[in-house]
């Protein structure tokens, strides 16, 4: 039997360091196709969880139905060991919710919008208002108080989303793609906010991803591709699976460049794009090998650190998109 | 990432009130602040003031002096067309005021306030709610500033039966935002909404009475299925003057009409938004 709003609240205070919300098999498929197929995860609570997949993975799906906007899923939910059906009203009032683009009413003010937020959650007046100074002091946005949201940047109106997303302070926090089209001073901005609330506040941080950079900073990751779960483990885990260096090779024909490498040197080779990426150890020491191996067959080589986007293009087959790839570079 | 992360010490204030009354405070939250955001938009745009209030008004005035010369209610009468059309214009700026504060909802789903509320522990029904009745008191609002005019149609604004005109309106101005909150949430166009609007309901108002007294035959049918013909006598009983006459209803038929019509209007709507909320899953 579900829980009242009351038991939902009393029950997440004395589930400090065990499973605040497990995922069972949750499928869900629109026609013929699976745009889910058999989820299953668990979220410790103050824990930050990365789902990390491309576009069309699945991840805001999933994200879809934690926050009770979709409800013909199969498979189970528990909330603090309590079965959940996510369109309950229980459990809609423990989610604060940041979607993908910035939702905060353009023509209002910050102060207003977050108002509005705390009357959807039932709050009364009085603590809104408190709390609406509080968030708008912790997001460093109280001198922009009342001025209209459509004059705030980018990165202010995120962390004002953000700051929406607290008002009715939820167990658990759903991001979804949250530094999507911010700067990146805006980003380093907003997960430091995030990461302080988290370590001071045990905050539970559910967010999805496709930036490499993001996703070293969770403390697990689930790697969605096709609407599956390839892997949940720690990006160290996660980062160990392979070599320390990825030498980047560019030129007319990689196909014959990756036979060369892989069969006479002995180095994994995987595609990505135009590139061929090769993991190894000690990379500085191979590059005079290859390119004297590979005279007039390459273009460029390049070398970097392995990144978080090295072991997803490893897991899944695939890389997480050109400009992920990019990042994941620096 | 700069893993130099400042020591931010987030305010604890209780937990969102832990009450026993917390499910109909949640309901009345969510209700209350689609009504309230639909206010505060409406102050911050002056110019839909006027612009909901002129169109009528230039309608009135424009179409009232052109017709007056070669209108004739019947052989006995003294009507004036300005005093036969001001009840049409105030249902005219009634609906106007509703298709246009609706279609903001087209606007609320392409920026994500809908999803919010949706995500939000409220019911459908207090969404559909609480945006009826933010449309409702907008067009309350602006049907009051335009019955400001009614003295200029011969209706003294003492002699006004408020107690029935509120009622009315209150009722119409609930059916009418309820089928206009239905269309916007359906279609994903301001553009396509505004056509199919247009189409659907301004033919509703010219065969409501609201422009010529209905007499042929073939518009009988439409009229007395036609909630706007309703609402439209009653506002005609409601200012009183000399074309109570016309009423083909009583203003007890009506009311009922109305009224049936404002909770039909308000079933559909709630029933289109639950049923077609999975659609924004994927």
């Amino acid at each position: 039997m579900m829980q009242t709003i009351q038991e939902v609240k009393s029950a997440r205070v004395s589930f400090v360091g065990q499973a605040l919300l497990t995922l069972e098999n949750v499928s869900l498929a629109i026609g013929e196709k699976k745009i889910l197929d058999g989820v299953s995860l668990t979220v410790e609570q103050g824990q930050l969880i990365g789902l990390l997949g491309r576009n069309g993975s699945g991840k805001s799906t999933l994200l879809s139905i934690l926050t009770g906007l979709c409800s013909d899923y199969s498979g189970s939910m528990r909330f603090a060991g309590n079965i959940l059906k996510a369109t309950d009203k229980a459990w809609r009032s423990q989610v604060g919710v940041v979607f993908q683009t910035p939702s905060c009413d353009i023509k209002l003010t910050s102060r207003e919008n977050l108002f509005l937020a705390g009357m959807l959650y039932g709050m009364n007046r009085k603590p809104i208002a408190a709390r609406v100074v509080e968030l708008l002091e912790l997001m460093q946005l109280t001198d922009r108080a009342d001025e209209p949201v459509g004059n705030l940047s980018g990165g202010m109106r995120r962390k004002l989303d953000i700051a929406r997303a607290l008002i009715p302070s939820p167990s658990i926090l759903i991001l979804d793609e949250p530094s999507s089209g911010l700067d990146e001073a805006s980003f380093r901005s907003l997960w430091a906010t995030l990461l302080a609330l988290k370590q001071k506040n045990g905050l539970t941080i559910l967010s999805a991803t496709h930036r490499p950079e993001e996703a070293d900073l969770c403390d697990k990751l689930a790697i969605l591709s096709d609407g599956k779960i390839l892997a949940f483990e720690t990006p160290a885990v996660l980062r160990s699976t392979l070599n320390p260096d990825v030498l980047l090779l560019e030129g007319p024909n990689r196909q014959e460049i990756a036979d060369i490498v892989s069969t006479e040197m002995g180095l994994k080779c995987l595609f990505d794009g135009e590139q061929v990426l090769v993991e190894c150890k000690e990379g500085h020491l191979w590059i005079p090998k290859i390119v004297e191996r590979l005279q007039g067959k390459l273009a460029s080589v390049g070398l970097r650190k392995a990144s978080m986007s090295d072991a997803f293009l490893k897991i899944t087959g695939t890389s997480l998109d050109f400009q992920a790839f990019k990042d994941g570079g620096k | 990432m700069n893993p130099q992360v400042e020591a931010i010490s987030l305010p604890v204030t209780p937990h969102a009130q832990i009450e026993e009354n917390m499910q109909r405070k949640v309901e009345w939250g969510l209700l209350s602040a689609l009504w309230r955001r639909d206010l505060m938009r409406f102050r911050k745009e002056k110019s839909r003031w006027i612009g909901v209030v002129a169109q009528p008004l230039l309608f009135w005035v424009f179409i009232g002096l052109g017709m007056t010369e070669s209108f004739q209610l019947n052989q006995t009468s003294e009507v004036t067309y300005l005093e036969f059309f001001f009840p049409g214009t105030l249902v005219m700026c009634i609906l106007f005021t509703s298709i246009f504060a609706s279609m903001s909802l087209i606007e609320d789903k392409q920026t994500g306030f809908v999803r919010l509320a949706l995500a939000a522990p409220g019911s459908y029904l207090s969404l559909v709610a609480g945006k009826v009745l933010g449309v409702t008191t907008i067009a309350l609002i602006q049907a009051s500033l335009y019955l400001a005019f009614a003295p200029l149609a011969g209706f003294s604004l003492l002699s006004i039966a408020w107690h029935q005109l509120v009622p009315t309106l209150i009722l119409g101005c609930i059916g009418l935002s309820a089928i206009n909150i239905t269309m916007a949430w359906v279609l994903n166009s301001t553009h396509a909404y505004h056509g199919i609007m247009s189409v659907l309901l301004i033919p509703l108002w010219i065969l409501s009475g609201s422009m010529f007294p209905i007499k042929a035959e073939k518009f009988q049918v439409l009229f007395f299925l036609n909630p706007m013909a309703s609402l439209t006598e009653n506002v005609r009983m409601s200012l009183g003057g000399k074309t109570t006459q016309l009423a083909a209803h009583s203003f007890s038929q009506n009311i009922v009409f109305l009224t049936a019509f404002a909770l039909v209007g308000l079933a559909t709507a709630t029933y289109v938004i639950r049923r077609t909320k999975n659609k924004g899953a994927a």
